[in-house]
């Protein structure tokens, strides 16, 4: 409720054109737009951009924001359209050698279980990238976001049972691909 | 759908932080749009080309005409010159003798034999 409140507070801040009111909004949001972004593109450049034209929009058109909908809701229409417009060439194995290096790094795991984390990652994200992206947005706002199915239906606008649908086929083709991981994963060789 | 798939999806596809740049990155001006007038940049490049074309085919056709015109003129007024060697030709520099000898040439007609050496045009009485 309080958080509510602050939102309200900052929407209207921002559309009598405080500064500082744009800016606490952008902390607020910032890593919930990027991550969206970067779920669903699988690249750290792109995300960038989408989440940088996504705030650039907000801020343009939140003179006109009635708060028919929250501004979570908002803003999630915004990266959600941005990313699905994205016609550009996805790149997907450049993040995977930024975690991989990043790990690489990461003096609490060993080597082994770097490698292993690393090779889980790529495998999962390829799989995840390779899903149609009506699919991929899904299973990104359910995991990334941990938005429940209606409020999923809410910001893609359609159905709860086209949210539960889509999910479940999501769910299918990734077990059947990820399935050697599954049983690697486990040590027992099927 | 197994655990281990939900458990892999969650860890897999967390919330990450953003990175320090992205305010930065707001701070600059937006990229220019494209005018709106680009759309027009076809038909317009299309009218352009025809017109340049039109130009080149009515200047070509001018140039290539004038070469027989003068000839025609030529023709019909060297045979009244006395020092003529009816050595005829169609090429510009003798263009430039052209009026003078026309002038003088008004009441003479010329040989039926004589043309010109090079375009074969017939002297014009």
């Amino acid at each position: 409720m309080v958080l509510e409140e602050t939102g309200r507070e900052l929407v209207a801040a921002c559309q009598r054109g405080d500064r500082e009111a744009f800016r606490a909004l952008f902390e607020l949001h910032k890593d919930r737009v990027y991550s969206i972004a970067l779920r669903f593109t699988g690249d750290p450049a792109d995300a960038m951009d989408i989440a940088q034209d996504s705030f650039l929009k907000l801020f343009s058109v939140i003179r006109q924001f009635r708060g028919e909908s929250s501004l979570e809701t908002f803003l999630y229409r915004l990266v959600v359209n941005r990313c699905l417009d994205r016609r550009r060439r996805e790149r997907r194995l450049l993040p995977l050698v930024d975690e991989w290096a990043a790990l690489l790094h990461a003096p609490e795991a060993s080597p082994s279980e770097t490698l292993l984390h690393t090779e889980m990652q790529a495998r999962v994200q390829t799989a995840i990238a390779k899903l149609a992206p009506d699919l991929r947005m899904v299973i990104v706002l359910r995991y990334t976001e941990g938005l429940a199915y209606d409020r999923i239906a809410e910001v893609l606008g359609c159905s709860p049972g086209t949210v539960a649908s889509r999910l479940h086929r999501a769910h299918k083709i990734l077990e059947r691909r990820l399935a050697p991981l599954a049983r690697e994963s486990r040590g027992g060789y099927v | 759908m197994s655990d281990w798939l939900e458990r892999e999806l969650a860890l897999h596809l967390a919330s990450v932080r953003a990175p320090e740049g992205l305010w930065d990155r707001l701070q600059l001006p937006p990229l220019p749009q494209r005018p709106r007038t680009s759309r027009f940049r076809w038909p317009v490049a299309a009218i352009l080309t025809l017109a340049a074309a039109s130009t080149f085919w009515l200047a070509a056709r001018t140039h290539a005409a004038e070469p027989y015109l003068t000839a025609r003129v030529v023709h019909a007024a060297q045979p009244q010159l006395p020092s003529v060697d009816w050595n005829l030709h169609c090429a510009l520099p003798i263009r430039t003798s052209t009026f003078q000898l026309a002038a003088f040439a008004a009441s003479q007609s010329a040989p039926d034999t004589v043309g010109c050496h090079q375009c074969h045009a017939s002297v014009v009485n």
